[in-house]
């Protein structure tokens, strides 16, 4: 019946396609029909072992694979052990054990499903009637072994040095072992991915070890696509941010950290928006138009929103950069994929944790404006200017020039009027900022759990911001029985989030810090009455709405509530086959909302929105992994198939007709609706993948992968895609000839060679659709369709093939390794809006046609350079990419954003304007030209800014300013970005820190491009020294005020572009754990306060806020400031109790 | 054990389910339709018309860029380095952003009314009721955008299809002339015989039988074929039109503006998203005169008077006081005068005031041809055709309307000179000065001493197109803009 049923599939589908289908969906079923025949087996748990002349070990496997209990043991406890003949049938496992364990002095225990090897006790006191035998005398000796954070440690080895003498801890940590009463008894305690530790018991019988987390330890596991892997094993080029490197940093979001940890990722804190997140970009930018944000995968969820995670919850952050890595991602791989790991519960006694901080936060950087004197000068000079090129008198009462100046500047030149307000002073504040993060974790072992909350109140810097997010977490996993393994995660959050439009805005709307930016200090912010003192209708000032009755009466915000959940069946087949089913959901509804009061200071009608926006996203995933080792040969492998699909829906109303400002929802308007909307839109996908690793004996390794996506957003003709990728590794470390070189520990060598694509095209975008228009008729609107766009059958989704090649290398006992790594993308078929000619009725047309490449390299460093009573760690990690676009659409014509240019042959987005050269200081550099709009009255004159003659008409400079001298001014990349961490411990104290720059890039100051020119808008202080006459020049740069610029001074240029590098301390985090014996006294487990300060430092030249600004998320226009929301720097006070 | 066999059946049905359909990743959108469904019944055209009437009002928000600020007759003050600027300093250049959206606006109309026409040819009459008419509004449409492209760039592309992206690079320039014959006459001359003469209701605003017949007149006229234009015009004034008694009635937006003089008008109205910017756009920034009006946000002061218009007007002309407001102020409530600022524009007409709530959500139509302006082209068709006397019968009747004398006895010299100043005292601010200058070859002439060349009778292309087709062959640039 199933067959029939895939035979029906079949038809019509593309013959190898169907294939694959085929052998996929049949391997499946039959490993299930198989998992029933395995299960039976198991359900007898009875053993039958017929051997002669075998040795223990293969006794143990035999046994472990009959009925899926593990064996414990130190190997050199068996390993000199005689072979022995074993002929069992139907035997229960005690039985079993029994007889293999005869005369070989050994002994069983069984924990749960772990069968325990130990020596048969031959201290034991009863061992002989007379107490002659000169042995030691022995004693019991009890301890603990715990983690750093205070957690019990289940299963670690506890060995006493020099002998085969050992045991392991229990699920709350404490072992019990008999030993010589010996003052050098030492024991070794180790324990995967943990430090191992030697403790020399004295005269002591109770004994407390915390274990260390392991630093680089290369038995660390690593999560990739769909599975993990040891990070010795890795042939890709994946990083990893483990919890620790991110505690006690307050932040509010996962992708803040980030910030300058990883090398090749570039983090980007473009605005300090609360709850706002960063612009993450792994290795460059590679599309133009699609998006070049990376695919988070949260507990093997993918997703594209992260905001609602509590940063506590974070286990790790893995970050894959190759394609030999995100090619199992195929086409949503391209812009890298970042891993979140959250924290699962572990075996042992249940553990509470609360951690909680309080901080405040305070903006970082203020641009400095001209004072209020010099302003109103400025201004004065400006009217004059415009006079004298008009040819105007100004020898009379300035408040009677033909352009006059007005009273109000008249008034603060001449001292009536002192008013100095400070706007920014006013929608600043200090901010506080707090965070509760209570969770649990524990179970034994069969259940485990982790369950935390969190609540998390940030306040923004300017006032009426702020964002609040109360988040619950439940992991859970249940071992159901020996072979079917359950996991489940759960994320529900919601969060409130109040804002103000930032970004823009310098005249009459409510870009508050364009408003607070343009607010003249002469103007009060408050009447004498205490009302808003008015923007609008001044004579001294461009219209601008009250900053602080922005903050004060506008309300902006967005509410959203968000469930993530997933669950995860893993059912062990055999010892080398898993089988994996994964189904999620994340469900999403937000709601935002703003009102606009009509009040005198606004000039406007009375504007509310509300909006609201559901999805519903789920995920299906089976895969079926295989390892197994053939001697030295080691294999892995995984097969899989997926399926995903997003529904949004949404909708917005607006209206205007509030009778008062007294309610702001829309009920208010009378049900009159200015406008609105709602929209559907779906998107979904299916996937295929598999993947093989091998290697030999740990040295040579291959990997490959390939998936296939059918995507519902490509058009009919392309609906499928392969991405194939194949890695190679050389351990060079274990070759005989560097083997036993001491100074080295472990040096790797890898290459890889992948294609990803970019899905993020956009649903429906190959359609011919119908788009909706209206017009009016009767005095009533009526809709009307017309065809949006123009039906592509070949859409199909960006590509990218990726070369990659690095090194892994540590050295003198791990203290010193690097990794070092160089690569080259092309990113290829990239969408485009190509131009078409306008008389097809469309001005452009969705193409697959632009390509660009990226190279770069990324160098990592970490060192233990001190490892005594002081520890000291330090990561250092530098990398640089180069864009170029190669090719754009089919004339190759650059694509020019205004202040943004993109070209071939150059990287995208680079800023685009005039060359300037300095003013012209007298008469006779204004003779020489060259001269702005020659003839016209804004004609360049002296005092004007000079620009550089590029090219003319006939491609060389002919003498004259015009459109022909726009050129590239300047970059929006860094030449490199770099970070560094440092982690210092003294007895209970840690000190830890990190810095992050970048050098070379350069920012468009848009928010200049307003300020800095007409004579009338506030300037910034770097004009100060501006040319006044011949004899009084200034300083060369500054050009002469006017009301009235002439000369281009308005004309974008390198004026308006500033140096974007910068060196800043992101954070300085000072820790104290208490002892022991203190938090014992307050019966805790654990306790620690810390203290930390975010961005203390900044060191820049430039002008604005923020230099890492950037308008947008949109590809071609790159390190555009516009007045945007500022970032903060903070300091504060944390506490970790566990108990 | 039960629960593997549970979880194993479980898995295996999911993963049937997942895998049975077919077509999980074949999704259609659900906000939107392909149009391959539309264009069927009698609503589908009917809705069709709409969205292509609705590119005539984005074209029409910038229309007095060139009917007005070109001209002599209104400038722009304030602003410089922009389209309006340009266009009045005769500095406009290819790459000049208005330049393209008026070619992809007028094409973006030729586009969907092709294929409007190009799939109602075969439609069934009996389903889609109202076929000849749409086909009427359809060509209305078609040769209005042929019509305005010719007078603004010359010889153009003549499209009659929908054309695919391959063929679009292969057509070339198509000589006015054989645009006026081919398209634009035929098109108005179909469209005269399939509109109705008056619409009611929740039609009003469509293009009747007069709109047609007053702008074929206008195309005549502009030919220069002065028989044709009166025998049209003359049509006209059988249709039932007359003028307002009160000129400043024309300009009361609390009224009707589909009232006995009203032809055919951009349509524009506020509060539903369909407003106009001209109230806006035309008057100075000065807040007590946007408070003194009732309207919302800031003056764009883009399109004023110049002296030469104001000196025009004879003060008895009862036109004088709306089509220009007090140099350098206005009388408030209490008949104070009040003060433009000195660094706003000091001179604008009244012609568009109409309180508005919103900025830019004017409901002041553009009105595309009015009957005044009818019987000043008839009266000029007749005069060419030396019928003097009736023409200024024609003449008078505007004349009278504005409170002033009636001409006689003018030779036909005079009378043509007369007109012409009629026109400009009767329709300022309407879109119709620029053209009247070229279309009498008055237009170097008058212009040259605001920096007009012989060759800027027509717009240059847009840049981006000739850099786009990048063939001479085809589609050179007109002459002087090369």
């Amino acid at each position: 019946m199933i067959l029939s049923v895939w035979f029906q599939n079949k038809n019509g589908a593309k013959s190898l396609r169907a294939k694959t289908w085929m052998i996929m969906k049949l391997t499946i079923v039959l490993m299930l029909f198989f998992t029933f025949q395995v299960n039976a087996k198991t359900n007898a748990q009875k053993i039958t072992i017929v051997r002669n002349n075998i040795h223990l070990s293969e006794v143990f496997k035999d046994i472990e694979q009959q009925t899926g209990f593990h064996f414990f043991y130190d190997k050199g406890l068996i390993q000199n052990t005689d072979p022995i003949d074993v002929k069992l049938k139907n035997a229960t496992l005690e039985h079993a054990l029994e007889i293999c364990l005869e005369g070989q002095q050994l002994t069983y225990n069984i924990v749960k499903n772990t069968i325990v090897i130990t020596p048969e006790k031959k201290f034991a006191p009863e061992v002989k009637s007379d107490n002659t035998i000169a042995l030691p005398p022995l004693v019991e000796i009890h301890g603990r072994v715990i983690s750093q954070k205070g957690e019990p440690l289940q299963n670690v080895s506890v060995l006493i040095v020099g002998t085969k003498i050992g045991t392991t801890t229990n699920s709350e940590g404490r072992f019990t072992l008999t030993a010589p009463d010996d003052k050098n008894v030492v024991l070794e305690i180790s324990s995967v991915g943990f430090q191992s530790k030697r403790v020399n018991i004295g005269k002591q019988t109770d004994i407390n070890v915390v274990l260390e987390t392991a630093i680089t330890g290369l038995s660390d596991v690593v999560v990739v696509g769909y599975g993990t892997q040891k990070k010795k094993d890795l042939t890709g080029a994946i990083a990893t941010v483990n919890a620790d490197d991110i505690k006690d940093l307050a932040i509010t979001r996962t992708d803040e950290a980030l910030a300058g940890k990883v090398a090749g990722v570039q983090v980007l804190a473009t605005t300090g928006a609360p709850g706002e997140g960063v612009k993450i970009r792994i290795r460059g930018v590679g599309s133009i138009s699609a998006g070049s944000d990376p695919l988070y995968v949260v507990d093997g969820f993918p997703t594209d929103d992260i905001q609602m995670i509590n940063p506590n919850d974070i286990e790790t952050i893995d970050i894959l950069k190759d394609a030999s890595a995100t090619a199992i991602y195929g086409s949503r791989g391209a812009n890298g994929v970042i891993f979140i790991t959250t924290k699962r519960g572990k075996s042992g006694k249940s553990i509470i944790s609360l951690n909680a901080y309080y901080g405040w936060q305070k903006v970082s950087k203020i641009p400095k404006f001209l004072s209020v004197m010099d302003q109103a000068k400025y201004y004065y000079e400006g009217m004059k200017n415009q006079n004298l090129d008009a040819g105007k008198d100004v020898s009379g009462d300035p408040l009677s020039w033909n352009y006059p100046v007005p009273k109000t500047i008249m008034d603060v030149v001449e001292g009536r009027n002192t008013t100095n307000s400070d706007a920014f002073d006013a929608i600043f504040q200090v901010a506080p900022q707090q965070n509760y993060n209570l969770s649990t974790r524990g179970g034994n072992e069969n259940v485990k759990y982790a369950i935390s909350g969190e609540y998390l109140n940030q306040q923004g810097i300017i006032i009426s911001t702020n964002f609040k997010r109360y988040s619950l977490r439940a992991n859970l996993d249940a071992q159901l029985s020996k072979r079917l393994l359950v996991r489940l995660n759960y994320n529900t959050s919601y969060s409130t989030n109040n804002s103000q439009t930032t970004q823009g805005g310098s005249g009459g709307d409510d870009g508050i810090i364009g408003a607070a930016s343009t607010w003249e200090h002469w103007y009060p912010l408050f009447n004498e009455d205490g009302d808003y003192f008015s923007g609008f209708g001044q004579d001294a000032t461009n219209n601008v709405r009250n900053p602080v009755a922005i903050a004060k009466e506008v309300k902006r915000g967005e509410n959203t509530s968000r469930s993530l959940g997933n669950l995860n069946g893993e059912y062990k087949i055999s010892d080398a086959v898993r089988f994996n089913l994964m189904i999620g959901a994340t469900i999403s509804n937000s709601h935002t909302y703003s009102f606009i009061p009509n009040i005198p200071v606004f000039n406007t009608v009375a504007d509310g929105i509300d909006a609201r926006e559901d999805y519903l996203n789920w995920i299906t995933e089976s895969t079926l992994n295989y390892k197994k080792n053939f001697g030295k040969h080691n294999l892995t492998g995984l097969i899989g198939y997926t399926t995903q699909k997003q529904s949004n829906k949404g909708n917005s109303l607006e209206s205007r007709n509030f009778p008062n400002n007294l309610v702001y929802t829309l009920n208010a308007a009378s049900n009159i609706i200015y406008q609105g909307s709602s929209l559907e839109s779906e998107w979904s996908m299916i996937s295929y993948l598999a993947r093989v690793n091998y290697n030999y004996n740990s040295k040579y390794y291959i990997t490959t992968s390939l998936r296939e996506d059918g995507s519902s957003r490509f058009g009919a003709d392309k609906k499928y895609g392969i991405f194939p990728s194949v890695a190679l590794a050389w351990r060079v470390s274990e070759e005989n000839f560097l083997k036993d070189v001491k100074v080295i520990n472990d040096i790797k060598i890898r290459t890889s060679y992948g294609a990803t694509g970019n899905n993020n095209i956009g649903n429906y975008a190959q359609y011919a659709n119908a788009g909706y228009e209206s017009y009016t008729f009767g005095g009533a609107a009526v809709g009307g369709y017309a065809p949006s766009q123009f039906a592509n059958p070949t859409l199909t989704w960006e590509k990218q093939e990726s070369f990659n090649t690095g090194v892994d290398a540590s050295f003198f006992n791990n203290r010193i390794s690097f990794s070092a790594d160089f690569f080259r993308t092309k990113n290829y078929s990239l969408l485009l809006n190509v131009n078409v000619p306008l008389i097809t009725g469309f001005g452009n047309a969705l193409e697959n046609i632009g390509e660009v490449k990226n190279t770069g390299w990324e160098f990592v460093l970490n060192t233990k350079n001190l490892n005594g009573k002081i520890k000291w760690t330090t990561n250092f990690n530098v990398a640089a990419y180069h864009n170029k676009v190669t090719k754009l659409g089919p004339e190759g014509d650059p694509i020019i954003n205004t202040l943004n240019i993109t070209q071939i042959g150059q990287p995208i987005g680079m800023f685009y304007g005039y060359i300037t050269d300095g003013v012209f200081m007298n008469q006779a550099e204004l003779d020489a030209g060259p001269i702005y709009d020659p003839g016209a009255s804004d004609r360049s004159r002296v005092g004007d800014i000079r620009f550089k003659d590029v090219s003319g008409p006939n491609g060389k400079p002919d003498g004259i300013i015009n459109t022909y001298d726009l050129t590239t001014i300047g970059s929006p990349y860094p030449d490199f970005y770099y970070g560094m961490t440092n982690n210092l411990s003294y007895r209970n104290v840690t000190l830890s820190f990190t810095v992050q720059g970048s050098y070379g890039n350069k920012i468009f100051e848009a928010s200049d491009a307003f300020l800095y020119t007409r004579a009338r808008y506030k300037q910034l202080d770097i004009v100060k020294n501006y040319w006044k006459s011949e004899a009084d020049p200034g300083d060369g740069e500054s050009p002469r005020p006017n009301n009235n610029p002439t000369g281009g001074l308005r004309q974008k240029s390198t004026r308006f572009v500033d140096n974007g590098a910068f060196f800043r301390v992101n954070n300085i985090s000072l820790g104290y754990s208490f002892n022991n014996g203190v938090t014992k006294r307050l019966s805790f487990n654990a306790l620690s306060v810390y203290i930390t300060a975010t961005n203390p430092l900044l060191i820049t030249k430039y002008r604005f806020f923020n230099p890492e600004v950037s308008s947008n998320n949109d590809a071609l226009t790159p390190g555009v400031s516009n007045y945007n929301y500022p970032v903060s720097k903070s300091l504060i006070i944390g506490l970790n109790i566990s108990f | 054990m039960k629960k593997f066999k549970r979880f194993t059946i479980l898995s295996t049905l999911l993963f049937l389910i997942m895998s049975c359909s077919k077509d999980f990743i074949d999704l259609k959108p659900k906000s939107a339709v392909s149009i391959d469904v539309l264009y069927k019944t009698d609503k589908d055209f009917k809705d069709a018309l709409t969205a292509t009437y609705n590119t005539l009002q984005s074209q029409y928000q910038r229309f007095y860029i060139w009917g007005d600020i070109r001209a002599d007759d209104s400038w722009q003050q304030i602003f410089k380095n922009n389209s309006q600027s340009y266009s009045d300093a005769f500095v406009t250049t290819s790459s000049d952003g208005l330049i393209n959206s008026s070619w992809l606006n007028y094409y973006r109309i030729i586009f969907r009314t092709n294929t409007i026409l190009s799939r109602i040819k075969d439609a069934d009459a009996s389903v889609v009721k109202n076929k000849d008419r749409y086909i009427g509004e359809a060509k209305f449409l078609r040769a209005f955008a042929y019509f305005d492209l010719v007078r603004l760039f010359g010889d153009v592309p003549m499209i009659t299809a929908p054309v695919s992206i391959e063929e679009s690079y292969k057509i070339g320039r198509k000589s006015v002339d054989s645009i006026y014959n081919e398209v634009i006459i035929p098109d108005f001359l179909d469209a005269k015989n399939k509109l109705p003469t008056k619409y009611t209701g929740a039609d009003i605003g469509r293009p009747t039988k007069g709109a047609a017949t007053s702008l074929l007149g206008r195309v005549y006229l502009t030919q220069k074929d002065f028989v044709n234009a009166e025998s049209t015009l003359q049509e006209v004034t059988q249709m039932g039109y007359e003028l307002l008694k009160n000129y400043n009635d024309l300009f009361d937006y609390t009224k009707d503006e589909h009232h006995s003089e009203y032809i055919f008008d951009i349509e524009y109205e506020e509060g539903i998203g369909e407003g106009s910017v001209f109230t806006n756009a035309f008057l100075p920034n000065s807040a007590p005169l946007f408070s003194f009006y009732g309207i919302g946000g800031y003056g764009d002061e883009q399109n004023s008077p110049t002296q030469t218009l104001i000196d025009l007007f004879t003060s008895n002309d009862l036109r004088k006081d709306i089509t220009i407001g007090v140099k350098g102020g206005f009388y408030n409530a209490d008949s104070d005068f009040v003060k433009l600022p000195s660094t706003t524009s000091q001179t604008y007409t009244k012609k568009y005031i109409v309180p508005e709530v919103v900025i830019n959500d004017s409901k002041a139509n553009w009105k595309v041809i009015r009957y005044a302006d009818v019987l000043l082209m008839l009266a000029e068709a007749l005069n060419e055709n030396n019928k003097t006397d009736q023409a200024l019968e024609y003449l008078n009747q505007v004349r009278k309307r504005a409170g002033l004398e009636g001409y006689t006895g003018l030779t036909k010299n005079d009378a043509r000179e007369k007109i012409y100043l009629e026109r400009r005292l009767e329709l300022s601010f309407e879109g119709v000065r620029w053209f009247d200058l070229v279309r009498t070859g008055r237009a170097f002439t008058t212009m040259e001493p605001f920096g007009m060349q012989q060759f800027m009778t027509v717009f240059p292309l847009p840049l981006s197109q000739i850099q786009l087709i990048n063939n001479p062959s085809i589609f050179p640039q007109n002459k002087g803009y090369e």
